[in-house]
């Protein structure tokens, strides 16, 4: 319904467009604000609720910003300043969406806090040149332009709509100009999203450009001081969030507002993209340092130049490549057996290579472009041995310019490129390789291929070899390996494991070694570990059978558990046998007897308990224990025999009442345990003669 | 005397006579069901649950006992003793400790009752006044007992 956005006034800013006033010398400007006041005032009833006044009550980023004060930013004026460090602390930061099709309107916009989408003021900034005072205005918008919810009178839109164009007009006039007539003291919304500075244009800014332009000052003197001492990535972010709009404006600002700094970015993009592409120098820088030394110190880990396989390969080459240098390196020979050596004699032999590199001043051209050329070589052949290692790869780097020799050495003028294609293939070789290669390849420092490996294993393992990667970084002042280290490198890496025996060859290891020393004890742990897996693999078999053979004769030697191998019916047969404390002990033995004791309820041979059930499920007359499934207990209460107080009378078990001294209950009288009672002395005979029926009808 | 081949586990063949195999319900058994009675087939009969040593002092053992009567039934309500182990028997059964308990397989296997008698009172007369301790010793039992 309203127009978007359209202006309102507030009574209780009214007294800070007077201190603000106050602080704008021109009368004009005065006057402007004045009428922009009362108009407000008018338009006031039909656009703020009073909530938002209350708001505004307590709202004190009015009282402190001023147009003015951002155009002071730039430390002219101290209490501009001091002005302008409470808009920074009160006021929200805040960009100015304009209305979609709306022109660039030199407006502030303030926040107010809690009603953002309801409520922003404005205050009119007046250009610098042509500031005609301040001019305050409120109205309530949205991020969208749509109508506010909470607007309640529309009979001031249009009071409202023609303010609004004022100070569009006003807004667009003061724009064009801007890029003339602005100094560092006039502030406007533009400014706020650009470069480091912010400051270019003479309009007045709002508090939201006010604190965009303290930010960026902020973030512009961070920059500075962080250029100084390091390119860090922090200062291109913080210009970048100092050239954006704060990101705590989006949510209260009009899309349209940010036409306007984009506008005004695009001269200084090249400042924001500069820092993008000094950051990402800076970036590339670190990594490609990160590289080396992750290279240096971990050949065999992955790297982006520096692949497992490369590590590996160039742990191939023995340290004598990199004592000796270029010519013995190149007197290596590819051995039709797949292993490779380095060919140092083509390429000194090449007149173009070695002569080429010292005319053109660098002695060490050989000895970069030999492992380079002999790279070359070796790449021809199935088993392509690295012969190259990153120093090579860094010299060709650092003698790019220089010839590096090549099958064709004669083109001298491409060795640079060439130098970097031997690296290329090289690397590229390394892909090709299969993992049984690479694996003999890596044990080249020891071994070089499997038969080497079962041959001589601990031959070369406890060489003095140079640390994985770092076989071809010769400290300063070295020359590159020659060609006789690479060709005992090669020896060794030939499949032949006698040549890995010889002691000369151990011996140019051995001096290969001393090139680097520091590296010794890695490449030694390296082939130690390669090593170990097959020292173990060897000591599998043996100790397996010998563990076997160990394990049978203990087998022997220990008794047997035959009880427990034999069948349960055979177990039972022998536990019935057994009396009670045996069938006890038994019982307590292990879980096996207990379960099998309680499973098929074996009563020892003596405890005289009977099947029948009136026996059974009568309880004992001393302890009041009935019998259960596998009872072996000693309780002398058990077995209990059935006594029977008279002939013709009732009945009941009882238990010997005896301790347990001895045996468990006795066989007189109540103490009999037989479940016959025994008591009456007439039936004694009788009883004796039946007992054996007796046992035989209670068992 | 007619003889019968037995071929035992590890595949040595013993030759017995009829009289004493068929003291073995699983050997007369085994002849009834094969139709090797008295007709002096030459198939041996496998036993490969048993051993030769076993085997000979079954046949040993048999050979001494071939004239006793045969076993009463088992009577549960009997009271069952231990100590009426015959001498011979004894002094037979006096070996190591894995041969009464192999003595008990074969003799379970053989279905010979009188055997397994003596080697069960045997086996409990090994057991009996020993503590647990003791029989773990004796055994070689290990104790399981987690509480």
């Amino acid at each position: 319904m309203h127009l978007k956005p359209y202006w309102k006034l507030q009574r209780e800013e009214c007294p800070l467009d007077v201190s603000r006033e106050t602080l704008r010398t021109p009368v004009s400007h005065q006057k402007a604000l004045s009428d922009a006041e009362c108009a407000a005032r008018n338009v006031k009833p039909a656009v703020s609720p009073s909530a938002s006044l209350g708001k505004a009550s307590s709202w004190r980023p009015l009282e402190i910003l001023s147009p003015n004060v951002l155009c002071s930013m730039s430390g002219k004026s101290p209490v501009e300043s001091s002005w302008s460090v409470k808009a920074k602390k009160n006021a929200q930061p805040a960009t100015i969406h304009q209305g979609e099709g709306e022109g660039l309107l030199d407006i502030w916009a303030v926040v107010r806090p809690g009603n953002t989408k309801e409520k922003i003021a404005f205050f009119a900034a007046h250009q610098c040149g042509s500031r005609i005072g301040p001019m305050k205005s409120k109205s309530s918008w949205d991020i969208d332009g749509r109508a506010s919810k909470r607007r309640k009178k529309s009979g001031d839109l249009r009071q409202a709509k023609t303010q609004l164009e004022r100070m569009k007009d006003v807004g667009s006039s003061c724009y064009q100009p801007e890029s003339a007539a602005c100094g560092p003291e006039h502030c406007s919304v533009h400014c706020m999203s650009d470069g480091e500075e912010g400051i270019c244009t003479g309009r007045p800014l709002s508090v939201i450009q006010m604190v965009a332009l303290l930010e960026q000052r902020a973030s512009a003197l961070l920059a500075s001081c962080v250029k100084n001492c390091t390119n860090s990535p922090g200062v291109v972010r913080f210009s970048s969030q100092s050239r954006g709009m704060p990101p705590a404006c989006e949510p209260f600002s009009a899309p349209g507002a940010c036409e306007e700094p984009t506008e005004r970015r695009s001269p200084e993009v090249g400042e924001p993209q500069s820092e993008p592409v000094r950051v990402l120098d800076m970036v590339a820088r670190l990594e490609s340092e990160c590289l080396r030394r992750q290279s240096q110190r971990e050949p065999g880990s992955l790297s982006r130049s520096n692949s497992f396989r490369q590590g590996v390969g160039r742990v191939l080459l023995t340290p004598d490549t990199a004592q000796k240098g270029v010519p013995e390196a190149s007197e290596a020979k590819v051995t039709p057996g797949g292993s490779v050596s380095a060919g140092c004699g083509p390429p000194r032999s090449e007149p173009c290579s070695p002569p080429e590199a010292q005319d053109r001043g660098c002695p060490s051209l050989p000895a970069a472009g030999s492992p380079l050329g002999e790279s070359v070589e070796v790449a021809s052949g199935p088993q392509a041995v690295r012969l190259s290692s990153r120093h090579d790869v860094e010299m060709a780097d650092e003698l790019a310019g220089l010839p590096l020799p090549s099958h064709g050495c004669s083109q001298s003028t491409e060795l640079s490129t060439d130098a970097v294609d031997c690296v290329t293939g090289e690397l590229m070789l390394l892909p090709s390789q299969s993992p049984d290669q690479r694996r003999k390849g890596s044990q080249c420092m020891s071994v070089t291929v499997s038969k080497a490996e079962d041959d001589r294993p601990s031959s070369l393992s406890f060489r003095e070899d140079p640390l994985p990667g770092m076989l071809f970084f010769l400290p300063p002042g070295q020359h590159l390996p020659d060609c006789s280290q690479l060709k005992g490198s090669m020896v060794e890496t030939s499949p032949e494991a006698s040549l890995l025996a010889e002691p000369a060859e151990a011996d140019d290891a051995s001096e290969v070694g001393g090139s680097a020393e520091s590296h010794v004890p890695a490449a030694s742990t390296v082939g130690g570990a390669l090593q170990v897996p097959e020292a173990s693999s060897w000591r599998k078999p043996v100790s397996h059978d010998f563990l076997e053979t160990r394990f049978k004769i203990q087998q022997l030697l220990e008794p047997q558990q035959y009880m427990a191998f034999l069948p349960h019916h055979i177990m039972v047969r022998i536990f019935r046998l057994l009396p009670t404390k045996s069938l006890v002990a038994l019982k307590c033995t292990c879980c096996y007897f207990k379960f099998i004791i309680e499973y098929y309820n074996v009563r020892p041979a003596d405890s005289r308990w009977v099947r029948d059930p009136r026996y059974r499920e009568d309880p004992c007359k001393q302890c009041k224990k009935t019998y259960v499934r596998g009872d072996v207990s000693l309780c002398r209460w058990h077995p209990k025999p059935y006594c029977q107080a008279l002939p013709y009378g009732p009945g009941y078990w009882m238990c010997c009442h005896r301790s347990q001294k001895g045996v468990p209950g006795c066989q007189l009288g109540l103490h009999d345990n037989h479940w016959v009672p025994a008591c009456h002395s007439f039936n004694r005979a009788l009883h004796k003669k039946a007992r054996g029926t007796d046992a035989d009808e209670e068992c | 005397m007619p003889s019968i081949k037995l071929q035992i586990s590890d595949g040595e063949i013993f030759e017995v006579d009829v009289e004493i195999a068929k003291q073995s319900v699983t050997i007369m058994i085994m002849l009834e069901d094969l139709g090797m009675d008295d007709e002096g087939d030459d198939d041996p009969v496998p036993l490969p649950n048993v051993s030769a040593a076993i085997l000979k002092k079954v046949a040993e053992w048999y050979t001494h006992h071939k004239d006793d009567p045969p076993p009463p039934e088992d009577d549960e309500s009997k009271e069952k003793q231990t100590d009426d182990i015959p001498v011979w028997d004894q002094e037979f059964l006096k070996v190591d400790q894995g041969t009464p308990f192999e003595l008990i397989l074969a003799a379970n296997y053989l279905d010979i009752k009188d055997l397994l008698n003596v080697t069960c009172k045997t086996v409990v007369n090994m057991i009996k006044g020993k503590t647990p301790e003791e029989i773990h010793k004796t055994f070689n039992i290990k104790i399981n007992f987690t509480e």
